[in-house]
């Protein structure tokens, strides 16, 4: 247990480490934007300036993307990862996060199906009892049984860098850049020296056509601080695929349709049981539903059952993107966002509205009522509409307001995690300042849960320096127009 | 303490607000570092850490001749950086990577940050905060800010500015005390 002064301290040498900024290109940057422009125009975005190659760039802005994994004996997270505290046995009905909410902790994952979002693709999981997400649920590990640091993980990796030999020279040097192709990187991987490897085997993974690799860090090597296989994004982030000695990776490169997608798992002495409930997982993964754009006019889906359609109006090349039928999203400032998302699914009968996973759940009935008001009374948010009655698609539904004040430490999301019967705590973020928009349908005795969500910087109340300009206004006022046109075309078939 | 105090020669600033370009170039060079440190504290990313640096020395060079008191340059300056900062921030708002730092080759410091881990954990924690948390946190403990000069700079209150700081810490203790363990390690 830290104690305050412990924390401070700690936290103040923590933010002095490491203090080796250049601001060189910064600099060089300015100073000859200075010579030659009378307005503060970007001249060139940082993944420009290290030349980070597409792939990287498209990894780096589209995606949730697990982009570090060391399986070594310090790196990886710890206790943590055990459960957090217990579901509360009786409603929460409080509007303030309970003491719990001050310790974040991870998500365990309930058996089923998961969803690891991946660019433009959807990585679809079946997953036992006893794993929990990481990274934002882009990256799974086996719950340790003794509550120490976890032996196994999977995850998905974007490869800028591969170590040419992992055990020469001062660790974690001379990484070399790969290209984005799938050969480029199992080029790279077979050539690579100071490390005990076989492959590439030819496999069909989600399927695709696949190489795997398995890797194992010889002993005397690497320690326990772990060598660098390779590195995800920018080569100076220290991020990527660490080993320890006698740690053990497996490295899925696979082709889905000349798009590389790199999945790693990685173990360091883990039980029998977990090897088996982890090839089961690998077995299980089903690579699809890519991002699709979605073209103005009426879509179809089914969510848990229940027919519906919607229409779009806008314009294809500014418009909506369907995710896998999870989601359509729409970003209006360029590929790293997404300011509004529409988000369906259905729930059976329990606890489905699920702020925080399992962290923060309310015990919460099973009609529409019942989850309208809470979400109405969640922690961490300011209601702006009670639960009213409204129709969707000509069916009877509760629809509620609220908007995030607070961070309440969700994990993954920073306030709330709607769960996903395809997938676990699925919702990406939230954050302050985000307007979410429920609406409860009871259709035929099914309800289905349908979440808007849109963020503002200048949301009512807001007290940073952020200011929205005129533009981004307009734009985000008509976004919540979109959002709601959407939701009044919905018909139910 | 860090570089903050030292603040930029005002005779420098002067020039700049004449339109010297030459001398900006040099107010440039003597605040570039600090404030990419800065930002990249809060942002936890290097080229958003990068953008955000940019942004705001241009649009320091842009606005300067709106300074009315060039000796106060550093808190106005600072209050450009974290409106960049939270410019970039919007960017990686939604399926952003969640990046775990692990510094590898950094020495290990003998003040209670004793492992890898704990970093991770500040880390993770750190994420976990908003971006007003964040920064809060990075002007006091980091440049060294007295909190009324943090909330001047972040436009908020003094009271806010104490919230801020008082939650980002609970949450960074909860971070540590939750990777809590036995001291002895297990071994492969």
């Amino acid at each position: 247990m830290h104690t305050e002064g412990d924390v401070t301290r700690i936290v103040r040498s923590w933010l002095r480490t490491d203090e080796h900024e250049s601001a060189e290109r910064v600099i060089a940057d300015v100073l000859a934007l200075l010579d030659t422009a009378t307005a503060p125009v970007l001249v060139a975005r940082a993944e420009d300036r290290r030349r980070v190659n597409m792939f990287a760039k498209l990894a780096i802005a589209a995606a949730a993307v697990a982009v570090l994994a060391v399986v070594g004996i310090n790196a990886l997270p710890s206790s943590n990862l055990v459960g957090g505290p217990p579901a509360s046995t009786s409603p929460s009905l409080a509007s303030t996060p309970p003491e719990a909410a001050a310790t974040p902790t991870y998500s365990e994952i309930l058996p089923g199906s998961f969803i690891i979002p991946w660019q433009q693709l959807q990585i679809h999981l079946t997953m036992p009892a006893g794993w929990g997400s990481f990274f934002d649920g882009t990256g799974i590990e086996k719950i340790p049984r003794d509550g120490l640091d976890p032996k196994m993980s999977l995850w998905v990796n974007d490869v800028t860098y591969v170590a040419t030999d992992v055990c020469g020279g001062r660790p974690n040097e001379g990484l070399v850049k790969v290209g984005p192709r799938v050969e480029d990187l199992t080029t790279a991987l077979a050539n690579q020296v100071g490390i005990q490897r076989s492959g590439p085997t030819d496999e069909v993974l989600g399927g695709y056509p696949a190489k795997r690799f398995v890797l194992t860090q010889p002993t005397g090597c690497s320690g326990t601080e772990g060598r660098q296989i390779w590195a995800n994004g920018p080569m100076t982030g220290g991020l990527g695929l660490w080993l320890v000695d006698g740690a053990t990776a497996t490295i899925h490169v696979v082709d889905v349709k000349g798009h590389r997608l790199v999945i790693a798992s990685a173990d360091r002495g883990s039980p029998a049981e977990d090897v088996v409930q982890l090839n089961g997982i690998v077995a299980s993964i089903d690579i699809e539903g890519r991002v699709v754009p979605l073209a103005v006019g009426r879509h179809s889906l089914t969510v848990d059952g229940v027919p519906f359609s919607f229409s779009v109006s806008t314009h294809t090349d500014d418009g909506w993107a369907d995710y896998g039928g999870v989601s359509i999203n729409k970003s209006i400032s360029g590929p790293q966002t997404a300011e509004g998302i529409i988000y369906w699914t259905g729930f059976p009968d329990g606890a489905h509205t699920d702020p925080c996973g399992q962290m923060l759940r309310l015990q919460v009935g099973s009609s529409a009522a019942d989850v309208a008001e809470a979400v109405a009374i969640a922690p961490g948010i300011e209601l702006v509409e009670r639960p009213s009655d409204v129709t969707v698609g000509g069916r009877p539904a509760k629809h509620v307001v609220v908007i995030v004040r607070e961070d309440v430490g969700c994990d993954p999301g920073y306030f709330f995690s709607w769960y996903e019967t395809r997938g676990g705590p699925f919702w990406g973020r939230t954050y302050p300042g985000d307007t979410i928009n429920v609406w409860i349908v009871d259709v035929d005795g099914t309800r289905l849960f349908i979440a808007s969500e849109i963020h503002r910087d200048d949301y009512p109340g807001a007290s940073g320096p952020d200011v929205l300009t005129e533009t981004e206004k307009t734009r985000l006022d008509r976004l919540e127009q979109e959002i709601q046109q959407i939701v009044d075309s919905i018909r139910f078939e | 303490m860090l570089a903050c105090g030292r603040g930029v020669d005002t005779e420098l600033v002067i020039r700049a607000q004449g339109g010297d370009k030459g001398a900006y170039g040099l107010v440039v060079t003597e605040v570039a570092d600090r404030y990419l440190a800065v930002a990249r504290r809060i942002l936890r990313d290097i080229d958003l850490a990068e953008d955000a640096t940019q942004q705001a020395l241009l649009a320091i060079w842009q606005d300067l001749p709106q300074l009315r008191d060039p000796a106060l340059f550093d808190a106005w300056s600072y209050r450009l950086l974290v409106r960049a900062c939270y410019a970039e921030g919007r960017k990686q708002r939604r399926w952003a990577p969640n990046l775990r730092l692990l510094p590898v080759d950094r020495p290990v410091a003998d003040d209670g940050l004793s492992s890898v881990v704990d970093r991770d954990q500040l880390e993770r924690g750190f994420r976990r905060l908003s971006l007003d948390h964040r920064t809060v946190v990075v002007l006091h403990h980091y440049l060294d800010l007295p909190l009324e000069r943090v909330a001047e700079i972040c436009g908020i209150p003094v009271g806010t500015a104490h919230s801020r700081l008082h939650h980002a810490m609970r949450v960074l203790q909860a971070a540590l005390d939750a990777d809590s363990r036995p001291a002895a390690r297990e071994v492969i």
